[in-house]
């Protein structure tokens, strides 16, 4: 049977390569991949093109969820609060991590405190954080932050409950929430800076800031680059504070794609129209990240 | 630690810089104080406080007198300890099995790299760019009926380690780790007769001590901060994790014994955390130390 | 509408130790005879929390009585409730219980899903189930006449009000306003005389839509119209702008409706608890859950019929219909049927029972004698009310006006097609009006009705 001996020649040589050891190391991945990410994100795909609540029998419905939902005119309102939400929550949320990471950095004896005070807000539970933020948020001149501001001769502000105000009060929340991860990140990477780099600017003179500017940015350049379009692709999945927080009100200037997927697939029970919107933002993060890689790829090589 | 970073050490010794670096210290820190610790500060008052200074005097001590009873009646009515416990184990298992998928998978895509890692290393770092909520859905009819196996993981804590560890994040890090650790030697131990389970557990997991300090820290936050997930797949009561019990009793729960029950369910984890983190502080200066 | 998740509470001491009793009495065995035998396991809902220990423990002799009396079922009980956000999951996954309750906004788009089981053939000459009130039993039925559930409980949308702050505000308590000016005067006399709201409304989670539907039913305008065989969006008219014109006048004009206008139901219900809101429109099944379950002392607490304007035409009813899953078998749907006439129906029946209820009900401080709408006839709620009168721990005084209006003021139905819906989008036009001064009502309108109709039309 020379068929099989050459197969088993192949599968020896194989093994003696070390594939079978390879793919021992590799296969907790793919399992675990496969079963709870790439099959269910297939699922979803197959189910964009069907009407169905999972219940009665699926139709394909070719294209018709995807027009459904352009079609609907809560789909700007939303789109354009994604939009908003990450463009605040960068503009607050991306450069605190890394000024607070350079900061701890250079820190000595005051470095664990500096460290924990920075880690306190992550290990507060979300749901613990949105409803102590909810109470400070107390739009009443006697709420926490409007006592606060009040010493500062400003407010009473309405926080959450205007139009105008209400997702800058959400992106104060989350960035709250949210700075500690990052500053973690930032200041791991920081361990990986030579010091023989600062050691010869130093050496040449080079002050402070200069330092940071010229030796540290530039050393977390790559870090910093992916954080940052990490960043933008999880606020553009911003969920949990507007919907416990406000509900996506007032007047819906809180309601964000997220939270329109939601809708459509667990309050109505669309799944075809909830899948199909995902796969568009799916489909948009998708090119905007590929689109942010190759404009950067030369940035972070220089 | 280092023995330097962008300020020398002779430099932190002059005079100016000490005085403008100690201010600049001390102001960050009075930020970082009150942005971070002061909500909690004002929790910890207002888990004793009645529902009426809460509401009415947030910056009041104790106007109403101090009402210890708060606290009792959230842990016993409310059931905080079990709750505890529950998150505990979730983060315990996530933070097991997704630090076994991302040094296992790391290792592979970084240092063993078999013919088909482009595709897969593609193809795991495509889910980070999905939105989660792309499968929310497909994930839960995954769950309730796992392919090949065809067993319902409803009601079982395996619902949520498993589709946590399939994070892309993780196996990112540990993979962009390893690629940096300097290849010598691997080949020198390859030479010597070694095969991919030595290489791993002798030589490449000793190294990982920075790493796995930083993706054990990602996984358990990420656990503990897990609540749609679990309200969905986990619906008897005896096993849901804090999230989920407080977001479920805050509906109906008096705003003083609210305030209470979260006093409780951050102060345990504080003070749990405030002890790791100086392994993780230990940890994170060996960093150094192995790069040095 | 929406999860009422605390009047399981009552509802459970309701139906109490004593109803094990009633299950026995109960004939309704011809639909379930073919199976009456089959060992079945049923996952009953709506299971109190462990918050509400004395509930729980209520509710588990239930099971074991229940049990006894029908030795081939056995009940597990689980905590699942009603919650629109995630129905469509469980019933998806699998993991509805065989029975659990659905408020009666979303029993229609169920059934016409799917999502809830077509129980006609095991209700069919029910002896209990044939003596509910036409008119509550009605809501359980599809156009075609088929039955999709059991009502448990039933109330009507009512005026709710705070007695302790209309004396505070120099207001009578026992004289309930009965025009919306009313309202208006004393919302003003009571933000005047205290910090809390004089009048507001809860407006997220849907019940903004629901509500502002109410108040459009007291200001005389459904929101949608049956047109022989279609049904039209009826946003754009006149009760539902003067509901929202009422609502901006006490908001900006008169500065009386509090600062909070992003409450769910259940925040609204702590701040009514709380004593922070002078008057509002909510279901009047809330007393159990205010008293009972969020400590508000009951003499507090006003209940009176919806007020109208001259042109008003009733108000809107509510109430809880159990259901079975969609995925149960003939033989558990049957047995799920029998604990839920068991558990939620045998109160009204058997007097050994009722006694014994509310003997425990009182113990325990649980309300006996909470307003409601009787879901038999007006004789069996008389000789329910006789048997409990020893009981009552609840001021019935204080709800004359709202007793005596549920024989006359009409109650209306929810909007037929895509209720939930319409309501999630009503919900921001209430936003609205509550927080941006200069709101543009009519322009708002002309576009819900659009977007209103359009739901329709994708619904039907």
């Amino acid at each position: 049977m020379p068929r099989s001996d050459t197969s088993m020649g192949a599968v020896t040589r194989w093994v003696r390569h070390g594939g079978a050891g390879k793919l021992l190391f590799t296969a907790p991945m793919l399992i675990v991949f496969g079963v709870f990410a790439w099959w269910p994100i297939l699922r979803s795909l197959v189910l964009s093109f069907q009407r169905t609540n999972l219940v009665a029998d699926p139709v394909w419905v070719g294209l018709r969820n995807f027009a459904r939902v352009l079609a609907d005119p809560l789909l700007a309102t939303a789109a354009w609060n994604t939009v908003w939400f990450t463009v605040l929550a960068l503009v607050i949320g991306f450069p605190v991590p890394v000024l607070l990471a350079v900061f701890i950095g250079e820190l000595r004896r005051t470095r664990t405190v500096a460290s924990v005070l920075v880690y306190i807000p992550i290990i507060i539970p979300p749901v613990v954080a949105v409803l102590l933020w909810k109470q400070l948020f107390d739009p009443s001149a006697h709420g926490l932050l409007n006592t606060a501001a009040g010493w500062l001769g400003l407010g009473p502000f309405p926080w959450l409950q205007s139009a105008e105000t209400a997702m800058p009060s959400i992106v104060v929340q989350a960035t709250w929430a949210g700075f500690g991860t990052t500053t973690i990140i930032y200041v791991a990477a920081l361990m990986s800076v030579p010091s023989e780099l600062y050691e010869a600017a130093e050496l040449d003179g080079s002050g402070v800031l200069r330092r940071v500017w010229h030796i540290t940015l530039p050393q977390l350049r790559s870090v910093i680059l992916l954080m940052l379009i990490l960043q933008v692709i999880g606020t553009f999945q911003v969920f949990t504070e507007p919907y416990v927080m406000t509900g996506g009100g007032p007047d819906n200037s809180t309601i964000t794609l997220l939270m329109l997927i939601f809708k459509y697939a667990f309050v109505v029970g669309d799944f075809g129209k909830a899948t199909a919107l995902s796969l568009m933002l799916a489909v948009f993060l998708t090119a905007l990240s590929a689109v942010y890689l190759r404009a950067t790829r030369k940035w972070k090589r220089s | 630690m280092k023995e330097r970073g962008i300020l020398s050490t002779s430099e932190r010794r002059r005079p100016v810089t000490r005085v403008v670096f100690t201010t600049l210290i001390a102001a960050v820190l009075a930020c970082l104080a009150i942005a971070a610790a002061g909500p909690i500060v004002w929790l910890a008052k207002s888990a004793v406080s009645t529902s009426q200074d809460i509401l009415r005097d947030p910056f009041g001590w104790w106007p109403g007198g101090i009402q210890w009873e708060n606290l009792a009646e959230a842990w016993t009515g409310m059931d905080i300890g079990r709750a505890l416990a529950n998150t505990l184990y979730i983060a315990a298992g996530t933070w097991f099995l997704g630090l076994f998928v991302a040094l296992t998978g790391g290792y592979s895509l970084a240092i063993l790299r078999p013919r088909y890692a482009k595709a897969v290393s593609g193809a795991v770092m495509a889910t980070l760019f999905i939105p989660g909520v792309v499968s929310l859905v497909s994930l839960y009819l995954t769950v309730i009926d796992v392919p090949v196996l065809g067993v319902n993981l409803i009601n079982s804590y395996w619902a949520v380690w498993l589709p946590a560890a399939a994070h892309a994040f993780n196996v990112l890090l540990v993979k962009n780790f390893f690629a940096e650790l300097p290849k010598e030697v691997f080949e020198a131990a390859k030479v010597d007769g070694a095969n991919s389970f030595d290489v791993f557990w002798r030589i490449v997991l000793p190294m990982s001590r920075p790493i796995i300090a930083v993706v054990s820290l990602l996984t358990l936050v990420s656990a503990w901060k897990e609540f749609l997930w679990p309200l969905l797949v986990l619906p008897s009561p005896d096993l849901q994790p804090l999230s989920v019990v407080l977001y479920k009793i805050s509906a109906t729960a008096e705003t003083s014994t609210l305030t209470a029950a979260m006093f409780i369910a951050v102060i345990l984890p504080l003070a749990f955390f405030l002890l790791f983190q100086k392994q993780f502080l230990r940890s994170a200066g060996q960093a150094g130390a192995v790069k040095g | 509408m929406l999860h009422h998740k605390n009047r399981r509470l009552a509802r459970t001491a309701m139906a109490g130790i004593v109803a094990l009793t009633v299950g026995a009495c109960s004939p309704g065995q011809p639909a379930t005879k073919a199976d009456q035998n089959a060992k079945v396991t049923i996952h009953v809902g709506n299971m109190p929390t462990k918050d509400n220990p004395d509930n729980l423990a209520l509710f588990n002799k239930q099971i074991a009585a229940f049990q006894k009396l029908h030795p081939n079922v056995t009940v597990i009980g689980e905590e699942t409730k009603f919650d629109p956000q995630t129905f469509a999951a469980l019933v998806a996954g699998g993991s509805m219980p065989t029975t659990m309750q659905v408020p009666y906004t979303n029993i229609q788009q169920l059934a016409v899903n799917g999502q809830v089981r077509d129980i006609t053939d095991l209700v069919k000459g029910d002896e209990v189930l044939s003596r509910v009130n036409p008119d509550v039993a009605k809501q359980t039925r599809n156009a075609e006449g088929r039955t999709f559930g059991v009502v448990t409980a039933a109330y009507t949308m009512a005026f709710i009000y705070n007695r302790s702050l209309y004396k505070k505000a120099g207001l009578d308590p026992d004289a309930p306003p009965k025009t919306w000016q009313e309202v208006r005067d004393n919302a003003k006399a009571i933000s005047k005389a205290s910090d809390a709201a004089g009048f507001t409304i809860a407006t997220t989670t849907n019940s903004g839509g629901w509500i502002l539907a109410t108040m459009a039913y007291g200001h005389g305008s459904t929101i949608q119209k049956r047109e022989g065989d279609a049904v039209k969006a009826s946003v754009n008219s006149s009760g539902v702008k003067e509901a929202l014109t009422f609502l901006r006048d006490v908001r900006w004009a008169d500065q009386a409706a509090g600062e909070n206008f992003l409450m769910n139901q259940d925040d609204m219900r702590n701040a009514i608890a709380a004593g922070r809101i002078g008057q509002t429109v909510l279901g009047a099944d809330l007393y159990r859950d205010l008293v009972g379950n969020r400590d508000m002392p009951g003499a507090d607490l006003g209940i009176a019929p919806l007020p109208q304007s001259s042109t008003g035409i009733g108000t809107l009813g509510g109430g809880d219909i159990a259901v079975a899953s969609p995925k149960a078998s003939a033989s558990e749907a049957a047995a799920a049927l029998e604990w839920v006439k068991f558990r939620y129906l045998g109160r009204f029946l058997n007097q050994e029972a009722v006694v014994e209820w509310a003997e425990t009900s009182k113990t325990g401080g649980l309300p006996v004698g909470a307003p409601e709408v009787p879901l038999f006839s007006a004789e069996i709620y008389d000789r329910y009310l006789k048997w409990i009168a020893d009981y009552v721990n609840v001021e019935r005084a204080n709800y004359t006006a709202y007793f005596a209006s549920l024989g006359t003021l009409p109650i209306l139905g929810e909007p037929p097609v895509a209720a939930q819906e319409t309501y999630a989008l009503l919900d921001a036009v209430t936003q609205q009006v509550l927080t941006k001064q200069d709101a543009d009502i009519d322009a708002a309108l002309t576009q819900l009705q659009t977007d209103a109709q359009a739901l329709i039309d994708a619904a039907q």
